[in-house]
């Protein structure tokens, strides 16, 4: 079965690039895949969404999951998901900004990480 | 002494009439002459004419008493002597007494003794006497002419007689030889009568014989020929006789009464070429019955009965020869027939033994049965396991033959199992000798009403047969097993049922081949794909059996794997390729069109190695066949390419995928074929009927066809109303949301509101399938209208969660409230509902943070 989830290792900080729909079928591998990326030397983890032509609430579950989970290890999460695309709205709705930063895209998050102090 | 002394004299009497009456004539004519001559003769002395007629009167009296035919043979005979001894007393008294004219006396005497008869003799004799004594007493003158005589008449009466009586004697020793020789002449002559008699009966007896080789017959006429002509009251005639087998033995066959308290018996041997080959034995119950003649009918008989029992013999050793013959020319024509059948016979069981079955009954048998052990050893069906002495199982058993002749007990037990309404005369049991153990029995039977048995040679005749049948009977066993295994792996390698996509109608059916044909390799497979697409494969295996079966597992799991991994078609049948050339197995080779079909926007995507071109009927009424790039089949050639063609479906067109089975009847060119597949398509109102119509037609088209798979998938066309019914699962979730886009994007909507709707009622969707109880096959039902507005409700069986639970579920009723214009929520029993609307092109484009 493809992968949800590619990552990219090019930058300073690990990019995890989503593709597809996200919903209840695969929520759970998502979550999977996405944890795994993640290495103990990391101190961040991108989250590439801007690929994902659908998501409902399992998919954002998965994040806020994702953001706990990294947290636990004394890691932090960002997103990133073009400004006025469906699952932006769905984020703002839910207040995902509480839990991660969301970015429109790679490049903002990369900035915006290289300003802030890790585990505030 | 007595009866000797009379023995002696003749018996008098026995002169045959003819010669009587001959004799006789001539006396009464001697009678006659006398009349005449006397007269004339006393003329002549000198008497006078009136003396002398009434002196002779006396003879013709006598002449005529003696003509007279009325009277007894015995009076007229007696009539004669006297006239004619009277004649010599007139002359002697007309001569006056001369005694020369006495010598006409002993002439008259010898000519009485002509008659042979005691009464005119001893007559003649007596009136010689009296007359001498009587008429010498009264006048001497008149009788004698010497003085002695004269003076001593009844002396020399006396004298006379005696010489009369001499001549008596002699003439009585003549009559006596006479008679003797004549006794003799005529004994023999009925002798030779009799002897002819015989002669000409056994001439007929020895032809009667001649002309019948039946030896029952022969022995039968030759006792009651024989019984007749020796004149026996009983008669039997005893032989020996040599059945098939060699064993003599003794029959006989009796004529006439029966043969207690004989008196007399008469036996003679019935000797053939030097050998005694019987004896014909007669009874009489009178003493001394049987003489020489009877012996030498008996023998005439006991040879023509040796010849006629001979040829009967060599007739029916030549007949039992021919017989034998003609049985042993059958009996090789069974076996010849027996390997040409069994080998072209086809491995199915039931039509081995009827083929068994055709060729034994009934030139062998009135009946055939063929008990088979099953590879376990299991017992033959139809045989009670308790019996524990069946005889099919003593012979399964012991791989010895039984010969059950009548009045054998396991006859009954053998009845029981095959057929109880029949009782049996014989039967016979073989063991089925297979290749390392007995694998069944064959049983032949007589039944008692057709009153034939079988015997060893029978015995040995089947087991040659069962020699024959074995091998074919284990390889139909064998192939049997074979096939249910093949039969059922590829059940289990089709799909149990289709996957459900919102907006499809697929209905897919297998046809196996005819009887006889063996299981085939054409299978299909439809798969939902992760994006929502779906794979739809059509596929034929070359080969038949566990082979073909397990090489279509291969490709199955295969082309799933390779599809799912997000392949495009061309590049899955290029995998498979290189996974079917991996295998070095030349015959590895298989035909398959596979598309992929996006039901969001109706392209097909499609490749095919080889197969048929799936056939595409459009709601407008034409059909099209999709030719896709050339491909080889599957196998064919290593780093086949393959190019993927694609086609957009217009909704309501219906796509056909099938195997060859369907177009390729015997009777029909593939062409043809092709066509007719064509013209059956055309207004047909869902896919369970499109199958059907075109099986209807495959049926029409033969009958030993080979084996059909059908896929028919309808692209559907999507209204303003929209119904759907789906498993409350997961993998539901992707194509109900791939259908609502499209019918969205039919109903104009942009694709930031089909986003948003999709995303609420997505998630109205989610909540439904999430709590949907476990191991039940629940329903998820959605209802979407679109009137310039979009309304959709979904709903479930069970109960709706609201949002003033945490977690995603209450995350989820926000994002719907937030995205839609207006939610309401029903709660049940027996349902929950939720109907979300969102009102079209009345929202700012862009909608942002």
């Amino acid at each position: 079965m493809r992968r949800l989830v590619t990552l990219d290792r090019s930058g300073t900080t690990p990019v995890a690039r989503v593709a597809g729909e996200v919903d209840l079928a695969n929520a759970t591998r998502l979550r999977q895949e996405l944890l795994a990326l993640a290495t103990d030397d990391d101190d961040w983890l991108v989250v590439d969404l801007t690929e994902v032509a659908y998501a409902d609430s399992s998919g954002i579950k998965v994040l806020f999951d994702l953001a706990r989970d990294l947290r636990r290890r004394r890691q932090s999460l960002a997103v990133t998901v073009p400004a006025g695309s469906p699952l932006r709205r769905l984020l703002k709705i839910t207040n995902f900004q509480e839990v991660a930063p969301i970015c429109d895209d790679v490049d903002t998050a990369v900035e915006l990480i290289a300003k802030r102090p890790v585990n505030d | 002494m007595r009866h000797s002394l009379f023995g002696l004299l003749p018996q008098g009497g026995t002169l045959p009439e003819e010669s009587w009456v001959r004799r006789h004539r001539g006396v009464v004519l001697l009678l006659w002459l006398h009349s005449a001559v006397i007269p004339i003769f006393a003329l002549t002395m000198g008497y006078s004419m009136v003396h002398s007629l009434a002196e002779g009167l006396v003879v013709p009296t006598a002449a005529v008493i003696a003509s007279r035919p009325g009277l007894a043979r015995r009076v007229r005979t007696v009539a004669a002597a006297l006239g004619l001894l009277s004649s010599s007393a007139v002359l002697v008294h007309l001569s006056g007494g001369l005694i020369e004219m006495h010598f006409h006396f002993f002439v008259m005497v010898v000519v009485v003794s002509l008659y042979q008869d005691w009464l005119p003799f001893l007559a003649a004799v007596g009136y010689v006497f009296v007359h001498h004594g009587i008429f010498g007493a009264l006048d001497p003158r008149s009788v004698f002419n010497h003085p002695a005589a004269i003076s001593h008449p009844w002396k020399w009466a006396a004298v006379h007689a005696l010489f009369i009586t001499g001549i008596s004697l002699a003439s009585l020793v003549n009559w006596r030889l006479n008679e003797a020789h004549l006794t003799q002449r005529r004994r023999a002559e009925v002798r030779l009568q009799e002897e002819s008699r015989i002669v000409e009966r056994l001439g007929e007896v020895g032809r009667m014989l001649a002309a019948d080789l039946e030896l029952d017959h022969v022995v039968q006429r030759v006792t009651d020929v024989a019984t007749e002509l020796t004149s026996a009251q009983f008669g039997a005639f005893f032989y020996n006789v040599s059945d098939g087998s060699g064993n003599p033995y003794l029959l006989h066959s009796r004529s006439g009464v029966p043969a207690d308290a004989f008196a007399s018996y008469l036996a003679v041997p019935v000797v053939s070429r030097g050998d005694v080959i019987g004896g014909l034995f007669f009874g009489h119950a009178e003493v001394g019955r049987f003489r020489e003649s009877e012996e030498r009918i008996a023998a005439g008989i006991a040879a023509h009965a040796a010849v006629a029992v001979h040829n009967a013999r060599l007739y029916a050793a030549e007949r039992r020869a021919r017989e034998q013959e003609a049985q042993a020319r059958q009996r090789l024509a069974i076996l010849a027939e027996a390997g040409r059948r069994l080998l072209s016979t086809s491995l199915d069981l039931d039509a081995l033994r009827n083929e068994i079955s055709e060729l034994v009954v009934p030139r062998l048998a009135d009946d055939c049965w063929i008990h088979l052990v099953d590879n376990g050893g299991s017992l033959p069906s139809g045989i009670d396991s308790e019996e524990g002495d069946h005889p099919i199982l003593r012979t399964i058993r012991s791989g010895r033959p039984l010969l059950l002749q009548p009045g054998n007990g396991d006859l009954d037990r053998l009845r029981a199992a095959i057929d109880p309404r029949e009782p049996l005369a014989s039967a016979v049991i073989v063991p089925l000798p297979g290749h390392d153990r007995v694998v069944g029995a064959m049983t032949l039977t007589m039944q008692r009403s057709s009153g034939r048995h079988l015997h060893q040679d029978d015995l040995d005749l089947a087991e040659m047969l069962a020699r024959r049948v074995a091998p074919a009977a284990e390889n139909a066993e064998v192939f049997a097993a074979q096939q249910a295994a093949a039969e059922m792996l590829q059940h289990s390698l089709l799909p149990e049922r289709l996957p459900i996509v919102p907006g499809m109608d697929m209905t897919a059916r297998y046809l196996p081949g005819g009887a006889g044909v063996d299981i085939g390799g054409d299978w299909y497979d439809v798969i939902a794909l992760p994006d929502g697409t779906v794979g739809l494969a059509m596929g034929d295996v070359v080969g038949k059996g566990i082979r073909a079966a397990s090489l279509m597992g291969q490709l199955r799991n295969g082309l799933r794997a390779y599809a799912r991994d997000g392949r495009q078609p061309a590049a899955a049948l290029e995998q498979l390729n290189e996974l079917l050339t991996e295998v070095d197995s030349p015959d590895h080779m298989a035909t398959l069109v596979f598309g992929v079909f996006d039901p969001c926007t109706g392209e097909l995507t499609l490749a095919n190695a080889g197969h048929l071109p799936p056939l595409l009927c459009r709601p407008d009424g034409t059909a099209e066949f999709l030719q896709c790039g050339p491909g080889l089949p599957l196998g064919a050639l290593p780093e086949s390419g393959y190019r993927n063609t694609s086609f957009t479906i217009a909704p309501g067109s219906t796509l056909l995928l099938y195997t060859d089975g369907l177009v390729e009847s015997r009777q029909l060119p593939l062409d043809d074929g092709l066509e007719r597949l064509r013209s059956s398509m055309v207004g047909q109102p869902d896919c369970s009927e499109v199958c059907d119509v075109v099986l209807d037609g495959l049926a029409l088209g033969g009958t030993n066809r080979d084996d059909t798979a059908l896929l028919a998938v309808r692209y559907l066309t999507l209204g303003d109303e929209l119904q759907v019914s789906l498993p409350a699962r997961p993998a539901t979730l992707k194509p109900l949301r791939n259908l609502l886009r499209r019918w969205l994007r039919e109903g104009g909507a942009s694709e930031e509101e089909i986003s948003d709707i999709l995303v609420a009622a997505g998630e109205a969707c989610a909540n439904v399938v999430r709590h949907a109880p476990a191991g039940d096959p629940a329903i998820l039902e959605v209802h979407g209208r679109r009137d310039g507005d979009i309304s959709i409700t979904v709903r479930n069986p069970g109960r709706w969660r609201n949002g003033s639970r945490p977690g995603e579920g209450g995350r989820g009723l926000a994002i719907i409230e937030e995205l839609m214009d207006e939610v309401d929520i029903t709660r049940g029993p027996p349902e929950t509902a939720v109907t979300m609307r969102y009102a079209l092109g009345d929202r700012e484009p862009v909608r942002s943070s």
